[in-house]
């Protein structure tokens, strides 16, 4: 017989083990250290005053609301936590010595990032001493061995908050064709561009930035018809990006070859960091 | 979007503006945006625009 309702008491670890629960609510001060398994959660509301240490695990977890007073603090990444932790190591196999750098609070589960590691590769264990984490068992094998290679950590298992990842995401971003009858392939934040001239691009902000002091990047795809170019540099970077203007709502640039006379791309992106 | 909207700039020739795609606003908006304050524009079909940039400096704009 399914449990209609519980008023009081503990479920013991493990105590919830279902195929659905459906248009349920679960409401109580604390959610912690318990699982919940459940192949589907369907429509419904958790709540509590805190949810911490807690895993779900299942097929699909699809909730109107869930709502806590507290998220504790420790799950939202920190500014420290979006740059990762920084070392060197050799790495071999699906194992990483550490030579060089603290990864003394790396975790299992972290995901490790550098040059021929592939992506989504985790750690999967390490060596003791704790403070010693110098022998670090990934989840895929490593390509080829490399010697003093830099190998980042970041947590899989934190919250990325806009609050503190935001000054480090890209505003504004534009991907256009600069040649014949002028389109745009991509943008992002991006309402138009206003094509001024040969080479000469206005990009016009769907929501303006909150000043002028942004960061503006420019891409260019070369212009492989100016004789001061060798073949080498055919498909280059040659844009100088010289700002004319800028606004809190558009910027616009120059696109230059080597000869400094103005050319339209067949690619041009710009990046906006604010 | 195969709309462009022209206006006369500053340098005594024509600007086009290019609208992006699914950016969520009607061609009348981003010109209502994008357009600078007091200048005249005309919202015109893609194909009016010459795809030939040759001269795309000398282009005039008109009535």
């Amino acid at each position: 017989m399914p449990i209609q309702r519980i008023t009081s008491g503990i479920l013991a670890d493990g105590a919830i083990v279902a195929t659905d629960i459906a248009n349920g609510s679960i409401t109580g001060p604390k959610l912690g250290l318990t699982a919940i398994n459940a192949n589907n959660i369907v429509n419904a509301t958790i709540t509590g005053d805190k949810v911490a240490l807690a895993s779900l695990s299942g097929n699909v977890i699809v909730a109107n609301t869930i709502t806590t007073n507290l998220f504790s603090s420790t799950i939202y990444a920190s500014n420290n936590d979006i740059l990762g932790i920084k070392a060197n190591g050799n790495t071999f196999s699906n194992t990483i010595i550490i030579f060089e750098g603290n990864t003394s609070s790396i975790s299992v589960g972290d995901i490790v990032v550098g040059s021929n590691i592939a992506p989504n590769t985790v750690v999967l264990s390490f060596n003791s001493p704790p403070a010693n984490r110098s022998n670090i068992t990934v989840s895929n094998s490593l390509a080829g061995s490399n010697t003093n290679t830099a190998i980042s950590f970041y947590s899989s298992r934190k919250i990325l908050s806009p609050g503190i990842a935001g000054p480090g995401l890209c505003k504004a971003w534009v991907n256009f064709n600069g040649t014949g009858a002028v389109q745009i392939r991509a943008a992002y934040n991006v309402s138009s561009i206003t094509d001024n001239g040969t080479g000469n691009y206005t990009v016009n902000f769907a929501t303006a930035m909150p000043d002028v002091n942004y960061g503006a990047c420019y891409e260019g795809l070369a212009d492989n018809a100016d004789n001061n170019f060798s073949a080498d540099n055919v498909g280059t970077l040659t844009t100088n990006g010289a700002v004319q203007t800028r606004s809190t709502t558009a910027i616009r640039f120059n696109v230059k070859n080597s000869s400094m006379s103005s050319f339209d791309p067949a690619t041009m992106s710009c990046m906006i960091f604010r | 979007m195969n709309q462009r909207i022209i206006y006369p700039n500053d340098e005594g020739g024509v600007s086009v503006i290019v609208p992006a795609p699914e950016c969520g606003l009607t061609i009348e908006q981003i010109a209502a945006k994008d357009v600078p304050q007091g200048k005249p524009y005309q919202i015109v079909d893609v194909l009016d625009i010459p795809s030939d940039r040759t001269f795309r400096n000398a282009w005039e704009y008109s009535e």
